[in-house]
């Protein structure tokens, strides 16, 4: 090996990275998802900031609302009512799915069953 | 704008060997160059615009490799020197070096920083001189200068490794 540029080529062989190394790329796109998200996270921030401050501000008004509102809602009557209806909701649902199922399945046969 | 994540891991799996031979035969080992070649490809990725506007992607990324490589290296120099002090005042005499051993770390280690770097564009990664001249930022003229009193030096201690300095 006396040529000069072989010499050279041996010396930059050595230790040289692969020429694929999948295990690379992904650190490399792993670290750059990271930091994608790291940027997301802190352009957050200011709208977090600013909702935090409007909740804060708007608090006083939220609470006169509330307590306009809660006696309204924790009343026996709307109560009953609220359950009634839920109930009802239930039952419809249920008994709909059962008479689709019937009625899709054959109307003849459901008939004389 | 984020480059699409596909075409990235492509660019990545094309320039990789490029770029994290540059920075192993530039020196301080092959877990730190293979680190400084990771951020390198980071940088590509948030500023994507600037690289697609060069002619050769590979030489603006060992140009972004080598800036990132001379600002560890400083930092490491001053952290070294801090070190070396504590030890002098402890011990009262400098830390002895490890023994160096002949490898292309080793003699490429005996050429300066720049002129290392541009025997290693030229020679090991295959840019052209004005692509090395471009990602170094030095003159045409200087880098020419810098490959060939490089390659001698570098033929001469393959020759005679005795004549490092």
């Amino acid at each position: 090996m006396t040529d000069p540029d072989t010499r050279l080529a041996a010396l930059w062989a050595e230790d040289a990275p692969p020429e694929r190394d999948p295990v690379f790329v992904v650190a490399v796109m792993e670290r750059a998802a990271r930091r994608r998200m790291a940027f997301e996270v802190a352009g957050l921030f200011p709208g977090a900031l600013a909702a935090t401050a409007l909740l804060w501000a708007a608090g006083p008004l939220v609470m006169r609302g509330a307590r306009v509102v809660l006696p309204i809602l924790a009343s026996p009557a709307l109560a009953v009512t609220a359950g009634g209806l839920t109930l009802a909701a239930t039952l419809w649902l249920w008994l709909g799915d059962r008479w689709e199922v019937f009625w899709d399945g054959n109307e003849g046969d459901a008939i004389q069953a | 704008m984020s480059p699409d994540p596909a075409a990235f891991a492509r660019l990545v799996a094309e320039h990789q060997q490029a770029v994290r031979g540059f920075l192993r035969r530039l020196g301080g080992g092959h877990a730190d160059a293979d680190d400084l070649a990771q951020e390198t490809f980071i940088t590509a990725w948030e500023r994507i615009g600037a690289m697609r506007e060069t002619d050769s992607p590979r030489a603006w990324l060992c140009g972004v490799a080598y800036r990132k490589w001379m600002t560890r290296r400083r930092a490491e120099g001053r952290r070294q020197r801090r070190e070396t002090d504590a030890w002098r005042e402890a011990v009262g005499s400098a830390p002895a070096s490890p023994d160096a051993r002949l490898d292309a770390t080793t003699l490429l280690g005996s050429l300066p920083p720049e002129q290392r770097a541009a025997v290693v564009l030229c020679l090991a990664v295959g840019l052209s001189h004005q692509e090395a001249a471009g990602a170094l930022g030095l003159p045409l003229g200087t880098v020419k200068s810098h490959v060939a009193r490089g390659r001698a030096k570098l033929l001469a201690l393959l020759e005679d490794p005795d004549d490092r300095s």
